[in-house]
């Protein structure tokens, strides 16, 4: 069983042509440990070309034996912004990037906002090329994953997250300029997201940092939030997974039918309770606490895996990762080694089991 | 007849005037007495901080670090001992097959060989049936032998043929010895592979006693190895006891923050009830207060989180003649009655910014009624660390504070932490927020700290906040920082504690 039908068969419970799946998936996100590969800073590996970019997801892939099922084709979700004319900049040399600029400094700007063309920005014209490069060398045997900052969240990378919370909780200002900012930042994603899996991406995350429970009162996402993602992964056609950066559990019910193929949880979610609201019908991504990872020795994170393992691999629909948005720089190799190695240690399914975990804790 | 009726009714109101005089003092000291009880309560909480803070600095000394490592061994270990154990316990079952196979063949054996001995026996009596017959030939010969001597000369060829017969019959008789000889040596050869799978037999049927025993170990072995996972579960949660030690000095913080609450709010019940009762026993009524009612109406605001206009709110209280000083006063009891309410609630980010944009709406309407510094002596330098630009956490904090009657001395986005100190240094302020959202610039608060250090201010405390402080809450000792606010409004309690030299303000972590 190689990585797609292990993951497909995982995401579709078991149920589908695919089969049951022989262990549970494991996505580790390690965006800018590229840069380990060529011994250089995060910021000069984000300025390396699309094929280096790719070759080091592939070799980081090798470095865990060939475990982790997915190639993260994308070197940063907040490139997202330089479509619309916002540059990026290093504060520090390994760490994420941020904007140089916010692109809406006053609400009046909203008006004139157009949706760019995602091949206006060289940046993710090469973050396609990485895509389809890691989906013509790897694209056939490991899940190649795209990203795109959700539209609920995009405008907060725009204007700032104070101007957006400003706009979303002031009546006055949201009667004016929500509708137009969504619309813009929908049209946006549904294109960025198509172009990805034209490019070769197989699941595209829509990663939504302003819309969890974390951010949201729970009235307003049903009233703003949730419907927006819904029309946007619908509209997309293509295998989305959904990010609700933070806590998914208060929202689980209502996130169970937006469309999407999987919803990333937070460290902070009950694992069995998050299955339990989704009810087989989403499959779940997660939740090792990555900030976490970063102090936690191999044999904790190990631990820790397991601990998630146990409690999300049983009946299938569910892929081990760390919680988004990516593995900070200074988490160890063999930290996530031992996050990745845990899935063979303890996530293999006992053959003809309906998702009973083969693990010594029940197979006894 | 007048004089009679103002009597009657000036005792009436007398008689009644005493009476509600005795109710109000009845209420007085009931309401004093779940005052002291109230009182009672927070003497537990204090005892509870105190047991917490003991525990977290008894269990300090184990390493989750090994606990994991041993947990994650015995899960190993258990995994092995099943696998070797099931493995054993296959071979032992097809042993113990081949060892019934083993049997029932030389059982089978057994019959044949006593078939063959059987059939030995009826060869050995064909045997001596044959010999008898040879020796009745020979007689028979010697007989017709003498027949033929007796016969003379006719009988001659009768002589030889009686002799040919004798030499058949000693033949015979030789042959028949040798068939015995050979019968005999092949009973005594199949006794002696009989008496082999005898004893063969016996063996295999030892060895079955000896494999079953085996088995019957060997499911013992898995039954004890079940208990292995067990262990592990329970070793498991001693990790995560552990790890809620480890994070009790923020527990401890939100104890001492919520003592700090309920000792402010115990005050206030008791001015209130004192209030309530010289007002009751006045006989003047029980109606509230301008500042009262706003502070009713304005944690319902909060509470509710409904986008409620608070400027009317605030002028009523002005109209009413409350001093604009008082009128912020009450604006900040009003935060910590909602903050303390919603606590026990699931609040997000968006809820606490709804109060934010109430208290700064409040605010705004007093802003130039206000004298300028801060009216408590409370000072904060706050700011993002460099390389952060997320303001919105910052904006909350420094209006929380400042609805508190704090004074926030803002060093804005992105601050060198040069600039945190020279402020600090400027200002006296004793406590320094610092927002940050990556790790990276959370890094910076080492260097605000060494900064502090090194111009001489030691006991200014730093209280750090932001997104991955809330996603690892133990961050906050990797970077020196001595407090961790997860919410806005926690930051408002730690610098009323600090300020108020509370013992907890002493636990640097």
């Amino acid at each position: 069983m190689n990585s797609i039908e292990r993951v497909m068969a995982a995401l579709t419970f078991g149920r589908a042509d695919f089969g049951a799946p022989d262990r549970v998936p494991v996505f580790p996100v390690p965006l800018m440990q590229g840069a380990l590969v060529y011994n250089c800073t995060v910021a000069e590996y984000f300025g390396m070309s699309a094929e280096r970019i790719a070759e080091a997801q592939i070799t980081i892939n090798k470095m865990f034996d060939g475990i982790p099922d997915g190639l993260a084709g994308i070197p940063n979700v907040i490139e997202d912004v330089t479509a619309f004319g916002v540059g990026l900049e290093f504060k520090y040399p390994n760490s994420s990037p941020c904007v140089s600029r916010m692109r809406i400094r006053n609400y009046e700007e909203i008006g004139g906002l157009t949706c760019p063309s995602p091949l206006s920005s060289p940046q993710l014209h090469k973050t396609l090329e990485v895509i389809s490069t890691l989906s013509a060398r790897m694209g056939r045997e490991k899940v190649v994953i795209g990203a795109a900052i959700a539209p609920f969240s995009l405008p907060s990378m725009l204007m700032g997250t104070s101007k957006w919370m400003r706009l979303l909780f002031t009546p006055a200002l949201r009667d004016k300029y929500l509708r137009r900012t969504l619309d813009v930042c929908a049209e946006f994603v549904v294109d960025w997201s198509r172009q990805q899996h034209k490019a070769g991406a197989h699941v595209v995350i829509l990663a939504d940092g302003m819309a969890s429970s974390t951010i949201l009162p729970r009235g307003m996402f049903e009233q703003y939030a949730l419907p927006v993602i819904r029309d946007v992964i619908r509209r997309i056609g293509g295998p989305v997974a959904y990010e609700p950066v933070g806590r998914m559990e208060p929202f689980a019910d209502l996130l169970a039918d937006i469309g999407a193929l999987a919803i990333l949880i937070g460290s902070e979610d009950d694992i069995p309770s998050c299955k339990k609201a989704v009810r087989d019908r989403v499959a779940l991504i997660g939740n090792i606490n990555n900030m976490k990872l970063r102090r936690w020795s191999p044999a904790r994170i190990e631990l820790q895996a397991r601990a998630a393992l146990q409690q999300g691999m049983s009946g299938y629909g569910f892929i081990l990762a760390n919680q988004g948005p990516e593995i900070p720089f200074d988490v160890s190799v063999e930290g996530i080694g031992a996050l990745i190695r845990a899935v063979d240690k303890y996530g293999h399914y006992a053959p003809g089991e309906a998702g009973v975990a083969h693990a010594a804790a029940t197979a006894m | 007849m007048i004089l009679d009726n103002i009597r009657h009714t000036a005792l009436g109101l007398l008689t009644r005037s005493r009476e509600d005089a005795h109710t109000a003092l009845s209420v007085q000291v009931a309401l004093d007495r779940a005052a002291t009880e109230l009182y009672h309560q927070l003497n537990y909480l204090a005892d509870i901080s105190a047991c917490a803070r003991e525990i977290a600095d008894r269990l300090a000394p184990l390493d989750s670090d090994d606990l994991a490592r041993v947990s994650n061994e015995l899960i190993a270990l258990a995994h092995s001992v099943a696998t070797g154990c099931r493995a054993s316990l296959g071979a032992c079952r097809r042993t113990h097959e081949l060892l019934e196979d083993s049997l029932r063949s030389f059982a089978s054996l057994r019959e044949r060989f006593d078939r063959l001995i059987e059939s030995s026996r009826g060869i050995s009596k064909v045997a001596e049936t044959i010999d008898l017959f040879a020796r009745q030939s020979t007689i028979l010969s010697l007989n017709a032998r003498i027949e033929a001597a007796r016969a003379g000369e006719h009988g001659a060829a009768f002589a030889t043929v009686s002799h040919e017969v004798q030499v058949l019959s000693e033949r015979i008789k030789t042959e028949s010895v040798a068939i015995r000889t050979a019968v005999k040596e092949i009973t005594n050869s199949v006794d002696a592979a009989g008496e082999l799978v005898e004893a063969q037999a016996q063996r295999s049927h030892d060895q079955e006693g000896a494999v079953a025993e085996m088995i019957q170990r060997n499911k013992e072995l898995l039954e004890q190895g079940a208990r292995l996972p067990e262990m592990t579960a329970l070793l498991d949660r001693c990790l995560a006891r552990v790890e809620d030690a480890r994070s009790s000095t923020e527990a401890n913080q939100m104890i001492g923050i919520a003592t700090g609450n309920l000792e402010r709010n115990i005050r206030g019940i008791h001015r209130l009830l004192r209030r309530y009762a010289q007002a009751k026993h006045r006989v003047v009524g029980s109606e509230k207060g301008p500042v009262e009612l706003f502070i009713d109406q304005f944690v319902d605001v909060l509470v509710s989180g409904r986008e409620t206009p608070v400027q009317p709110l605030v002028q009523a209280m002005l109209n009413a003649g409350v001093a604009p000083l008082a009128c912020l006063d009450a604006v900040g009891k009003a935060v910590q009655a909602a903050n303390l309410r919603q606590k026990h609630q699931h609040v997000s980010v968006g809820d606490y910014y709804l109060n934010f944009l109430a208290v700064e709406a409040a605010m705004a309407y007093l802003r130039d009624r206000l004298p300028s510094g801060s009216p408590k002596g409370m000072k904060v330098v706050l700011g993002n660390a460099r390389g952060d630009y997320h303001s919105l956490g910052r904006e909350m904090v420094g209006s929380f504070l400042r609805a508190n009657g704090i004074e926030v001395i803002d060093v804005g986005l992105g601050a060198e932490a040069e600039k945190f100190v020279s402020a600090v240094a400027e200002s006296g302020a004793k406590v320094v927020g610092v927002s940050s959202l990556l790790i990276e610039s959370a890094k910076e608060i080492a260097k605000i700290r060494a900064g502090l250090d090194r111009r001489g201010f030691r006991d200014t405390k730093i209280v750090a906040g932001g997104a991955c402080f809330t996603v690892d809450r133990e961050l906050y000792r990797e970077v020196r920082a001595d407090y961790v606010a997860t919410a806005a409004s926690d930051m408002v309690n730690l610098v009323q504690r600090i300020y108020e030299h509370d013992p907890l303000s002493n636990e640097v972590a």
